[in-house]
């Protein structure tokens, strides 16, 4: 290929890379996608939220049956074809790839197969399937996401390890899984794994689990884990993972002693890290923050002009709906668009079961900023749906202006909690005020009335719950 | 140099500017765009008239511009060379794709090991767009703040008009607007305006004003008014006033004809009552009314201003006197109360005092009347085989033709010339 020059070139074809690099061709420039892997999507889509989501609709499946005994409903041992799960995970991935490919080629945008890498602020070094070449663009958008961390005492070279990547790929069904960590990763993938079959321990070195989340949510799910797992150790550490034949030995230490249990495969599930090195920023003006993102204002503009930067390698939270937005802000920015990053809630779900749900402010934050906040609270126990799904364990939270009863956020805790967030994230962006929500009427018999109930008790009592008054 | 907006077209003063097409610090060539102006016509560019520099941007996103103002300070070309010598900061073309002449120009920069061409900079100054501030968000919906980054508009600057202070595209535009407003006050000259023709000043409407015209369109444009005219010989009227006008005066009153042209139209009104009436289309009737209160135009220096002599039918003349001076007088001072303006059911304007008439008066809805008098002139009046001089008023009633045919408002008409010229009749019933 011989050198070519373009509008912009998206480095990564995530979600934000290629929702960029769309927006940007729509508005009429001349744009590349290069990413060094065979199928587009990167991590969400290939390594990370698609994937897990399907093993967790299927898993599910299971867990779903096994309760179906509880309505006098009862059915034999299940038998998981790990081949046949396996391929129709890889068909779902398939088919969404290839539809981005086919989004990509209708819009004209170039999609390479090279490692990229900055030459100069105007130019970037292919390397990869093709003979090396260079090109040179006017406009460049990073967007290389991230990959999975492994502290280097747990780095080691036996097959039995496993990221949250290898951990997609299902190799078996380990009798003992050790999960290292207590986030939103390890919870899904240990979920997974404990449906299929696996005795799952986890180890969080914080007090609690998803230790960033609203305390009152993750109440239900710990709750209801601690019947699924066979252990959670909290305020526990991984000292040491020593290789032996019959597994892997980890020896934990909490406060008050060590102790070693042997596991047939270990997760390590302990965070993401930016993915920077290898691009060549050293030969650009782009500087990172302390924490290793690549610095960026609102415009997601770096500190080299002409140099955008989205998704994960942009900063936190990780999440593939936030890089797409990102995306567009930087396409738009540069087609000469006013356009900033000013969302005022990113969703975030952690699809476990029950799933954990939120956005925009939290009453922690509130509580921590000194803002004058009213927390309104709807226990699912009142909601005649998740009676009848026989899942009273759930929560709807929402968080209020003190004054005007604006909502300010909103968490949930409950099945279907990751769908039901949209109407927080939407009530929070419109600026809507606990009355719009309150008196919106809600479909009965759904779980999305405890939304509408939860807004309610900002004024007195809902309707199905009583609330004395206090004096 | 500035430049100022140019003569766009035949009949385009000015517009509001839509976009800014340039930045500052950005390289324009001769007749590139510089920004994009709505005017009353069409969207047009408006093109830099030579080539140079953008110094400074004069004007921002949502401005209102006119013809002649300086809305962009241009560096031409020529002693570019020398400024970009000695000014370092590197600012230079946006637009993506047009950054591209500047790189086919690298500049070997000593304190990098690599020589890097001239990057396109868009916007040097990293405070720009900074991280959002931390504190409460302002509650606006996306597409009011995608509204607010394209006029230019501080969100925090604007109090939302609706529940829990949120803001809407209405308040943003209502911001932008007054803010152009008060850009005009400060400028030169205050809201003196001047234009192609000569200076022109500019005021707000008093809201009295405001319901006036708001009124005077209803009327117009929703009632089809018959103009009927005819001339009223007023000498034995007028002999009648100057032989009891003393009278009055000893009872602290003024007789002046509008009493006694309250008097004849209430008289005309119990003989063709449709005249004393509404018009209630919705329900599909008429509301015939059994009380006689009936409005006196006034004028006053706020504007016309209608007060309502009541019950006319029930006083008498030297009532109806005393009463309307005490109106006229209250309603000048605007002292008059507002129950004094309802409930007529008949106007009457009088234009005789100013010397003035005779004129086609507008109906005052739910009304479906009006007299409009004018002044009495001395005429020759061909009588009994002589023309004699007699003192001839003209008048007009105004009637609603959807409710009163020709004949009847004719009639109507023609009974008030008839008391006019013969009021004694009136009070024998004939």
């Amino acid at each position: 290929m011989a050198e070519s020059r373009y509008d912009v070139a998206v480095i990564g074809a995530g979600p934000g890379g290629y929702a960029a690099a769309f927006q940007a061709a729509d508005l009429g420039l001349r744009t590349a996608l290069i990413d060094e892997d065979s199928q587009l999507g990167g991590t969400c889509l290939l390594r990370g939220c698609i994937p897990s989501k399907a093993l967790l609709h299927a898993t599910r499946l299971l867990t779903d049956a096994d309760e179906a005994a509880v309505w006098g409903i009862h059915f034999g041992k299940p038998r998981v074809d790990l081949e046949a799960f396996r391929d129709r995970v890889s068909a779902i991935i398939g088919k969404l790839t290839k539809g981005v490919r086919t989004l990509a080629g209708s819009r004209k945008v170039e999609v390479i197969r090279a490692r990229a890498r900055f030459k100069d602020a105007t130019t970037l070094q292919l390397s990869g399937a093709n003979t090396p070449s260079e090109l040179s663009f006017g406009y460049a958008i990073i967007a290389t996401g991230s990959t999975p961390v492994i502290p280097d005492w747990l780095r080691l070279s036996d097959p039995r390890m496993m990221d949250s990547t290898s951990a997609l790929r299902l190799p078996d069904i380990p009798p003992r899984l050790l999960v290292i960590g207590g986030g939103y990763i390890g919870l899904e993938l240990g979920t997974v794994y404990q449906a299929l079959g696996s005795e799952v321990t986890m180890v969080e070195a914080l007090p609690r689990l998803l230790n960033n989340v609203d305390a009152d949510l993750v109440r239900p799910l710990h709750q209801r884990l601690l019947r699924q797992f066979t252990a959670i150790k909290l305020n526990t550490t991984v000292e040491k993972l020593d290789v032996r034949e019959e597994g892997l030995a980890a020896t934990f230490t909490d406060s008050q002693k060590a102790s070693t249990e042997t596991f047939d495969r270990v997760l390590v599930a302990v965070g993401r890290r930016p993915s920077t090195s290898q691009l060549g920023l050293e030969h650009t003006k782009i500087t990172l923050t302390s924490k290793g993102f690549i610095q960026v204002d609102r415009q997601m503009r770096t500190t080299e002009p002409n140099i955008f930067a989205i998704g994960d390698v942009a900063g936190e939270p990780m999440l593939a709906h936030k890089a797409t937005h990102e995306g567009f802000v930087a396409a738009r920015v540069i087609a000469g668009k006013q356009s900033v990053f000013d969302a005022r809630a990113i969703p975030a779900v952690v699809f476990t079961n029950p799933e954990i749900a939120w956005c925009g402010l939290t009453e922690q934050a509130a509580k921590a900023s000194g803002q004058a906040v009213k927390v309104a609270r709807f226990p699912w126990a009142a909601s005649g749906r998740a009676t009848t799904l026989g899942r009273n364990e759930g929560l709807t939270k929402l968080v209020l202006d003190a004054e005007s009863g604006r909502i300010l956020g909103m968490g949930l805790c409950g099945v279907g909690a990751g769908e039901l967030i949209a109407e927080g994230v939407l009530a929070v962006e419109m600026g809507a005020v606990a009355e719009d929500l309150a008196t919106s009427i809600h479909p009965h018999p759904t779980l999305s009335e405890t939304i509408m109930e939860a807004a309610e008790s900002f004024y007195g009592s809902p309707t199905h719950l009583f609330i004395p008054k206090r004096s | 140099m500035k430049v100022e907006l140019p003569f766009l077209a035949e009949g385009i003063e000015g517009g509001d500017v839509v976009q800014l097409l340039v930045h500052e610090g950005d390289q324009v060539r001769e007749g590139q765009s510089l920004i994009e102006l709505e005017t009353e016509k069409a969207t047009v560019p408006v093109p830099a008239p030579v080539e140079g520099t953008v110094v400074r941007l004069l004007i921002q996103q949502g401005d209102h511009v006119k013809v002649g103002q300086a809305i962009i300070e241009l560096q031409e070309s020529e002693d570019k060379a020398g400024k970009a010598q000695t000014s370092a900061p590197e600012k230079s073309a946006t637009g993506g794709p047009n950054a591209e002449a500047q790189r086919d120009h690298p500049q070997a920069r000593p304190t990098r090991p690599i020589p890097t061409p001239e990057s396109p900079v868009v916007d040097q100054k990293p405070a720009v767009v900074s991280r959002p501030p931390a504190g409460p968000a302002i509650p606006a919906p996306p597409s009011v703040r995608r509204l607010a980054r394209e006029l230019g508009v501080d969100l925090s600057q604007i109090k939302g008009s609706e529940a829990g202070g949120r803001i809407t595209a209405e308040d943003v535009k209502t911001f932008v607007r007054e803010r152009t407003t008060r850009g005009t006050k400060l400028g030169v000259g205050g809201n003196i305006v001047s234009t192609p023709y000569g200076s022109e000043r500019r005021e707000p409407l008093s809201s009295t004003r405001r319901k006036i015209a708001a009124n005077m369109i209803q009327a117009w444009t929703t009632i089809p008014h018959v103009h009927q005219f005819q001339d009223a010989d007023i000498t034995d009227l007028m002999a009648l006033h100057k032989r009891y006008a003393p009278e009055f005066k000893k009872k602290g009153a003024t007789l002046t004809l509008s009493s006694l042209f309250l008097k004849a139209v209430v008289h005309a009104l119990k003989l063709y009552p449709q005249l004393n009436a509404t018009l209630d289309l919705t329900n599909g009737e008429v509301i015939y009314k059994d009380y006689y209160n009936i409005g006196v135009a006034v004028d006053t220096p706020a504007g016309l201003i209608v007060p309502v002599v009541q019950q006319v039918d029930q006083k008498d003349l030297l009532q109806i006197s005393l009463e309307l001076a005490d109106l006229a007088e209250r309603t000048r001072k605007r002292e008059v109360k507002l129950e004094e303006l309802r409930g007529a059911t008949f106007t009457v304007s009088n234009m005789g005092g100013i010397s003035a008439g005779p004129f086609l008066p507008i109906i005052n809805p739910p009304q479906v009347g009006i007299l409009g008098v004018g002044k009495a002139k001395m005429t020759p009046v061909y009588r009994d085989g002589q023309f004699v001089p007699r003192r001839v008023l003209q008048l007009c009633v105004a009637y609603d033709h959807r409710l009163i045919d020709g004949a009847i408002g004719a009639r109507f008409t023609n009974e008030i010339v008839k008391v006019l010229e013969d009021f004694q009749g009136m009070f024998l019933g004939l």
